[in-house]
């Protein structure tokens, strides 16, 4: 068989092939054609929701800067407020109740000149709790402080006198130091029922999520946190542009 | 042949312009038997041929508006067809030049006629046990009529290679026929 033959043969017979193709291969072509077209049809939708995402992202990074500097400030006066108006409170009654103690005590210094012998078993007892030197000593364990200051008086009373001024001063300044102490974990206590918001609805959520990135006081989105389901908007600032709905 | 008669070809690749899904339904119906029979020659099976013509429409109705109206639309959608076959065997299997020799040492597992009543089907089985390489060489030139340049353009093989994989394709078929030929002889005496 030659060459020209054996490739007539097969043209000739398979040239006009038809073969009837499987019902699905259409609904595969038309499932192709139509997730291209929507390809085609997402990609101008998601190139504008990219830009405005950037605009958006782009905004925030320059606003907190400048909101900032008027925002920390505020904070740090709100703290002072707060110790200046609490210090008093405090002070007043606890340095009058040790100074009263300690104007006793100079009283009792004159008597225990005389019973000087009897002072000395006081002292033996009570030494050991005195001189732990606590600054946060609580007044209930400086008490024991008394007798030796009575004992210490023995020499003069000017030198009484002068021990019990620094012993004054000392107390004042501890008071001062315990009530700073005392002033943080009140200040916190102070300040954490308002932070400590209970997450009721989803618009909680959304804006607690928002808290945590936007510090700001007008959030770049604020929900409306009523029980109801669905999340209505409350608030908008876009640096530029605020909108708040009034509660 | 046509489902819907009010419609000439011509019109339906105008609204397959438009992208109406309607229209390329109507064009795929009216050419996807005679476009299967183009796939199958290049394809092992009909489930290759099934895909070889999805992708092959697929490219039909992207281009469709590159379609000017020269030459015949059948030849377009054809010569579509050839490249979507070839473009498969060079995604699944890579290489057009690997050759094997072990096509002589399956059988056809086809009917024992005698050469003159040879039909399309057992020409297409004969075919269709080439190797990729030589199935395509021979598809393309002796049964499209493209030269050995125009195939070594289309596949990217060498038109020496081309020349080597014809000849080695048409003494293979040869033989399956010779072979064939003999035993129905034998059948017969």
């Amino acid at each position: 068989m030659q060459d020209k033959d054996l490739d007539n043969l097969f043209q000739s017979s398979l040239d006009g092939l038809e073969v009837e193709p499987s019902a699905q291969v259409w609904g595969r072509i038309a499932d192709k054609l139509d997730a291209d077209k929507r390809k085609r049809s997402i990609l101008p939708l998601l190139s504008i929701a990219a830009s405005i995402l950037l605009l958006f992202t782009g905004g925030l990074l320059f606003i907190p800067k400048m909101v900032k500097v008027n925002h920390t400030d505020p904070v740090k006066i709100a703290k002072n407020e707060i110790r200046v108006k609490a210090v008093p409170i405090v002070k007043l009654p606890s340095v009058a109740g040790v100074a009263h103690p300690q104007n006793k005590k100079q009283a009792k210094a004159v008597i225990a000149a005389v019973n000087s012998l009897a002072g000395i078993k006081n002292k033996v007892n009570n030494r050991k709790p005195v001189y732990k030197p606590n600054i946060l000593d609580t007044i209930v364990k400086r008490q024991p402080n008394e007798p030796e200051l009575a004992l210490a008086s023995l020499g003069t009373k000017d030198e009484a006198v002068a021990t019990n001024k620094v012993e004054v001063m000392v107390p004042v300044n501890n008071l001062l130091t315990r009530e700073n102490n005392q002033q943080q974990p009140q200040g916190k206590s102070k300040s954490k029922p308002v932070k400590k918001h209970r997450i009721r609805s989803l618009g909680d959520v959304f804006n607690v999520m928002i808290a945590a990135v936007d510090k700001r006081k007008d959030k770049f989105i604020e929900f409306s946190n009523t029980d109801e389901d669905d999340a209505t908007i409350t608030g908008l600032n876009l640096g530029i542009i605020k909108v708040k709905k009034e509660k | 042949m046509f489902l819907e008669p009010k419609f000439t070809i011509q019109q339906l690749i105008d609204r397959c312009k438009g992208g109406e899904r309607k229209a390329q339904g109507l064009l795929y119906k009216q050419f996807a038997a005679k476009m299967l029979g183009v796939c199958t020659r290049y394809a092992i099976d009909k489930v290759e041929a099934e895909d070889m013509l999805q992708n092959g429409f697929i490219k039909v109705f992207q281009k469709i508006a590159d379609y000017r109206g020269e030459g015949s639309f059948e030849g377009w959608i054809r010569r579509i067809m050839v490249h979507s076959s070839i473009e498969y065997y060079r995604k699944h299997h890579k290489m057009l030049q690997v050759v094997s020799t072990d096509e002589t040492a399956h059988e056809p597992s086809v009917d024992q006629v005698a050469i003159a009543n040879l039909d399309a089907r057992v020409l297409l089985g004969l075919i269709q046990q080439l190797s990729p390489g030589y199935r395509i060489v021979f598809n393309l030139y002796a049964i499209e009529g493209y030269s050995h340049k125009e195939i070594a353009a289309m596949t990217g093989i060498s038109e020496g290679a081309s020349k080597s994989q014809l000849s080695r394709a048409r003494s293979i078929l040869k033989e399956q026929i010779a072979k064939m030929e003999g035993k129905s002889y034998g059948y017969a005496g």
